[in-house]
């Protein structure tokens, strides 16, 4: 795990993950065994303890529909503000969905910077759903941002230089969360937002690795079971920006490493502007095994002209296939883009 | 480009639908059931509606009136788009829906590496590995149609044709395997790796867990008069499906073995022709082509049939894949 940190600074706790008693009243005990009880399930009760959920939100549309979940827009009522709240649809999540939720809004919520979305609160709806509610942000999603000069706007909302002062931002932000033990496994230009102020926000936590502090390569996930740990295998990330090891299902050795190698691949296509892995699934899951390093000015010689020497090779360290042999921090990318944008 | 997908729906005359699944949905006086009618002329159990590998069929459970249309159903058939079932005095309606096309649509696809480390993907299945031309990757150590990869579901199943090891177990021709990522088949000392694979997508964030432990966690299998519905709890939530007589009768056997026989055991292929079909049948042929069905049955509702439902070593018997500590219900 990258030290790379100025002693100077006070340090905030590493993020921990949750106990099994914390976890226990938003464990639903409904699908968990095949009889069903009459005893009133847990969410009910925990429920009932909050302030009822209709008195202190109102929701007011839908904001982004996925698979498992869905954030709703909602007006959080005592404080006349409107929010974003996340909800965990019952229907298809299973008991290792509702933990990763639950673990989802744990990890944000202890991840205090100017790019995590901050969060509010967590509970459970009426209907039973798990839900978190946290900061509604608003802005240009960096995909988004990146189309536009792709494709040649006239007037795009982010020049070239801009964007590169965003990454850079970004950059800091990653490196925090990995210096509190935290690898976000799902970097892409969709998950990264960009406001109108200068405001960067790293979004959909998700699929975040908490790392132990003895041992950075292990998940101390607190399950008796064992049931809800990544156990090796498992595929988890984006196809075209995960790392070869996140796509192997290394589960292990997925580190800092390769949050980095995603870095790297959003800031090729900044610079080349184009993705670094192209084409079908297929293409792409052979190009990010294969691809050992990549350069935008190969890759793009009629641009070599306008991506910086240092950036290129910068580029090149971040995606390389071992990890061993990559850039491993978040932060030597933000030094060098700020190297180069303050010209020293 | 896939087939459009469809959801079928049981409409109830008051406006109220309920999905049609493979377990399907039961209909009669029973409180238990699915469909609740309170009619005294209908049975307990009267109806069964579920959905098979071509659409929804209905079967006949019990006593009194089941008709599709008006006309009289005898045993179990096809239900189409629109008609109309009676079941005792209920009037209920099928209706299709189909998928809208902008839905996100995964393919699975699977990179396997070479042994002298070349890399190969592939998305089509079946995909055929071997020595000849026509076989959709060469590998021309080994013989012509070598192996064939058939991805189901996200799940990767590799078919020799010749014998073969995996991860260093031998696997005779013909018998099909299921493949994790990672795993290496080797056919006279030249082998090819699963690197990865999976329903990878573009863009969009894929969670594919690991293959957990085999086998279920726990099982029911709940008799209906005619046939029974299983229910499975493997990897994630619980999938029910209905099994018709014969296949019922043999999971039954599988879970419910005669002593000293336990479930979760090989039960030899004399005490399967025994109990499902009462007699030996002709050849082995029956008892595998019901064994193919019923991994299919599985398959449907996002199980895993062929790891669930084991032939032993060399054939002879089968066995109902249990984890350790499986609960195991027959009623």
């Amino acid at each position: 795990m990258t030290e790379d940190r100025d002693d100077r600074f006070e340090r905030e706790p590493r993020v921990s993950l949750p106990s099994t008693e914390t976890w226990a009243p938003f464990q639903s005990t409904l699908d968990e065994e095949l009889d069903d009880g009459e005893e009133e399930p847990a969410e009910s009760r925990y429920a009932r303890s909050q302030l009822a959920f209709h008195e202190r939100y109102e929701v007011l549309g839908t904001l982004a529909a996925g698979g498992m979940s869905e954030i709703r827009l909602c007006r959080d009522r005592p404080f006349s503000r409107e929010i974003a709240m996340k909800v965990l649809r019952q229907g298809p999540s299973s008991k290792s969905g509702r933990w990763r939720f639950f673990r989802e809004a744990r990890v944000q919520g202890q991840l205090s910077h100017p790019a995590v979305v901050p969060v509010y609160d967590l509970g459970v709806d009426p209907s039973g759903d798990l839900y978190f509610t946290m900061k509604w942000v608003r802005g240009l999603r960096l995909d988004l941002a990146l189309g536009e000069l792709r494709e040649g706007a006239e007037r795009p909302a982010f020049t070239e230089r801009q964007l590169l002062a965003r990454l850079a931002q970004f950059c800091l932000a990653i490196h925090y969360a990995h210096c509190r033990g935290v690898v976000h496994r799902d970097l892409k230009p969709s998950n990264i937002m960009l406001g109108e102020f200068g405001e960067v926000y790293v979004l959909d936590w998700g699929l975040a690795k908490v790392l132990s502090e003895s041992n950075p390569r292990y998940e101390p996930i607190d399950d008796a079971s064992g049931a809800m740990r990544t156990s090796d295998g498992s595929v988890l990330g984006t196809i075209g920006y995960m790392a070869p090891e996140q796509l192997q299902g290394e589960v292990d050795q997925v580190t800092t490493a390769s949050d980095v190698y995603s870095i790297g691949a959003m800031l090729f296509e900044l610079l080349a502007q184009e993705s670094v892995h192209r084409g079908s699934a297929a293409i792409q899951a052979l190009s990010s095994l294969k691809t050992d390093g990549a350069s935008p000015r190969e890759r793009r010689p009629d641009r070599a002209d306008v991506i910086p020497e240092s950036l290129d090779r910068l580029c090149y360290a971040a995606l390389r296939v071992k990890p061993e042999n990559r850039l491993d921090s978040a932060k030597a990318i933000a030094d060098a883009i700020e190297e180069y944008l303050t010209g020293s | 480009m896939t087939a459009p997908t469809s959801t079928w729906w049981l409409r109830v005359s008051d406006g109220v639908a309920k999905r049609i699944t493979p377990g399907g949905l039961l209909i009669g006086r029973f409180p238990q059931c699915d469909v609740v009618t309170r009619s005294p002329s209908s049975s307990r159990r009267q109806a069964l509606v579920y959905l098979d590998e071509r659409g929804p069929r209905v079967a006949v459970m019990g006593r009194g009136t089941v008709a599709v249309n008006g006309a009289a159903v005898e045993l179990d058939q096809p239900l189409d788009d629109g008609v109309s079932l009676e079941v005792g005095d209920l009037s209920l309606e099928v209706v299709r829906e189909d998928a809208s096309g902008d839905e996100d649509e995964r393919s699975a696809v699977w990179v396997l590496e070479s042994a002298d480390g070349g890399l190969f993907s592939f998305s089509t299945s079946p995909f055929r590995v071997g020595g000849a031309d026509s076989d959709d990757l060469r590998v021309e150590q080994w013989p012509e149609h070598a192996l064939t990869f058939r991805s189901l579901g996200g799940r990767l199943e590799v078919e020799p044709h010749v014998d073969a090891t995996i991860d260093g177990i031998e696997v005779s021709s013909g018998a099909t395997s299921r493949l994790r990522r990672g795993s290496t088949i080797k056919i006279d000392g030249v082998g090819v790796k699963i690197v990865t694979g999976g329903d990878l997508g573009t863009g969009s964030t894929v969670a594919i867990e690991a293959d957990a432990e085999p086998g279920a966690r726990a099982v029911r299998l709940e008799f209906l008069p005619r046939g029974g519905r299983l229910h499975v709890r493997a990897g994630g939530d619980e999938q029910s499906v209905y099994l018709t007589d014969r296949r019922c009768d043999f999971i039954a056997v599988l879970l419910k073995p005669p002593p000293p026989l336990d479930a979760g055991d090989f039960i030899p292929d004399e005490q399967l022709w025994n109990r499902v079909w009462g007699k030996q049948p002709s050849g082995k042929k029956t008892l595998h082509v019901l064994l193919h069905r019923l991994r299919k049955d599985l398959d449907r509702v996002g199980l895993d049939g062929a790891e669930l439902l084991e032939r032993a070593e060399g054939g002879g018997a089968t066995r109902f894949v249990l984890r350790e500590g499986a609960r195991v219900v027959l009623d």
